[in-house]
């Protein structure tokens, strides 16, 4: 009786760490192959696991600049992953520090992409917003701090490449996006005179 | 009035305290060592008229002058301003080169750099380079004295003060320092406020490593995503106390954090820390951690509502 509950305990801990190793492969297989369908799957995975389950698994995403050059190349389902993860972080500020620098720079890359992904993710409350517009497009990284005059010309040129984008259908969330950068413009303005 | 240099105990005769036997649980010092074969006379108390002079020469205690005379129940507490000595409380600890054993009947424990007096949960002294004001700074707005530590008085300590918020930012100074390193550094800082979807920083005592000596920067090749001049912060708690993994790190505004702590030497306008000013706040804070060289960091945030109560 013994050996056969034994058996069965065995049996229970391997399926709990295939389903485990399962969950934390859908989103390294997204790391390593970004594209719909394993976003597709990751996705979902966050949207259904546990709170410590989310936790292991974005630690994982942490733990590689893999995400992180996929924003840089403008792939989509990078950015869209990105604003899950700002929805589910809740143990490191830092890499969503680095989230905002990374889709931030998409501003000038590229404006239209950058707009078009946000509009689906950013919901403008203050209370039911995880996405903080005023980082996302005004952490300019590291190497602007302390360079007033750096980070000035950089606001300028995204609040132009903003000003390029003229679809319609962006046009709400574009004057969001150039009502936040042109605070920051004025900020700045204040302390370079 | 008796000094036994052997066990570095302290008796007291009744002809000296008045009406009755004192219940004397240390000495302070305001601590200057005694130059060997001369006489010098050190004031102890808190400048409240509750206190005494001790003349002490090479090494031996020769006179003990209270300025008032203490009953039994008299206790002595630093940094109140109380007058009534029979209803005071009294913490006085030896300087270090007498300190390596308690004075008989007393309830301290020695720490290698000062007492604490387990009864009322509280260090009896500042630390020897007097980094905090009274030994209370330990104690109070949610820190222990036991888990939020600098057992030894040796750490390198950023305390940070808040000072008030905003709608999204909390504004603070800081002031780093260390036991071993003369230099100091003062400075500002910014963070997220208690309202805003950020992260946030619950007050406490932290122990904290800078990364650029840790293992774990190496996890993060071409070290581009992660600046190793941050200072990691163990067991960060939120205001909500969640653990989440907090760091100091340079900064101008809000915008530049997500749940950290921005440093920086100066402050602007519109809750800002100003030009040029950043990177040296961290530089100076790594520097002292580097030649302080034990080890240790500790990061001691106080609320906005401890400066209240201070006046």
């Amino acid at each position: 009786m013994n050996i056969i509950y034994c058996k069965f305990l065995i049996c229970v801990c391997i399926i709990i760490s295939v389903i485990y190793a399962e969950n934390d492969c859908i989103c390294q297989k997204f790391l390593i192959l970004p594209n719909e369908n394993n976003f597709n799957k990751c996705s979902s995975f966050f949207k259904q696991a546990k709170e410590n389950e989310i936790d292991s698994t974005i630690e994982i995403i942490t733990q590689t600049g893999s995400l992180l050059d996929a924003i840089d190349n403008q792939n989509q389902f990078a950015v869209k992953l990105s604003y899950e993860i700002m929805r589910f972080m809740r143990v490191n500020p830092e890499y969503l520090e680095y989230l905002d620098i990374h889709i931030g720079a998409l501003i000038i890359k590229n404006p239209e992409f950058f707009l078009q992904t946000l509009s689906e993710y950013y919901i403008d409350s203050t209370y039911h917003n995880f996405i903080n517009l005023s980082s996302l497009v005004g952490n300019l990284g590291d190497e602007y701090v302390d360079k007033f005059n750096l980070q000035y010309k950089q606001v300028k040129k995204r609040i132009y490449s903003m000003e390029q984008v003229k679809s319609t259908k962006l046009n709400n969330i574009k004057m969001i996006v150039l009502n936040q950068l042109k605070k920051k413009k004025l900020v700045l303005e204040e302390l370079i005179k | 009035m008796n000094w036994n240099a052997a066990d570095n105990s302290l008796t007291l005769q009744d002809e000296f305290v008045g009406d009755g036997d004192i219940t004397l649980k240390s000495i302070t010092f305001q601590i200057e060592y005694s130059p060997v074969g001369s006489i010098t006379e050190y004031s102890v108390g808190d400048g409240t008229g509750c206190g005494f002079n001790v003349a002490v020469s090479a090494g031996n205690v020769q006179e003990v002058n209270f300025d008032q005379p203490f009953t039994n129940t008299a206790i002595f507490v630093p940094g109140t301003t109380t007058q009534d000595c029979d209803n005071a409380k009294g913490f006085f600890v030896l300087p270090a080169q007498y300190a390596s054993t308690l004075i008989a009947g007393m309830h301290l424990n020695y720490f290698g750099a000062r007492y604490y007096d387990a009864d009322v949960g509280i260090w009896t002294s500042c630390d020897p380079k007097h980094k905090f004001w009274s030994p209370y700074s330990y104690t109070g707005n949610g820190i222990s004295p036991i888990i939020g530590i600098d057992p030894n008085g040796k750490a390198v300590t950023i305390a940070i003060y808040r000072t008030g918020q905003n709608d999204n930012v909390t504004r603070g100074v800081f002031r780093v320092s260390s036991d071993i390193v003369d230099n100091t550094f003062t400075g500002y800082t910014l963070e997220p406020a208690t309202m805003d979807s950020k992260f946030k920083l619950g007050a406490g005592t932290y122990t904290a490593y800078q990364r650029n000596r840790s293992a774990r920067t190496k996890d993060y090749p071409e070290g581009r995503e992660y600046n190793p001049e941050r200072i990691q912060l163990n067991n960060a708690l939120s205001e909500n106390g969640e653990n989440y993994a907090a760091q100091i790190h340079i900064g101008n505004s809000y915008d530049d954090t997500q749940g950290c702590i921005l440093v920086g030497g100066g402050e602007g306008p519109n809750n800002t820390l100003t030009g040029g000013t950043s990177e040296n706040a961290l530089e100076w804070i790594n520097n002292i951690i580097d030649k302080d060289a034990s080890g240790e960091i500790n990061v001691i945030i106080y609320d906005e509502d401890l400066l209240a109560t201070r006046g």
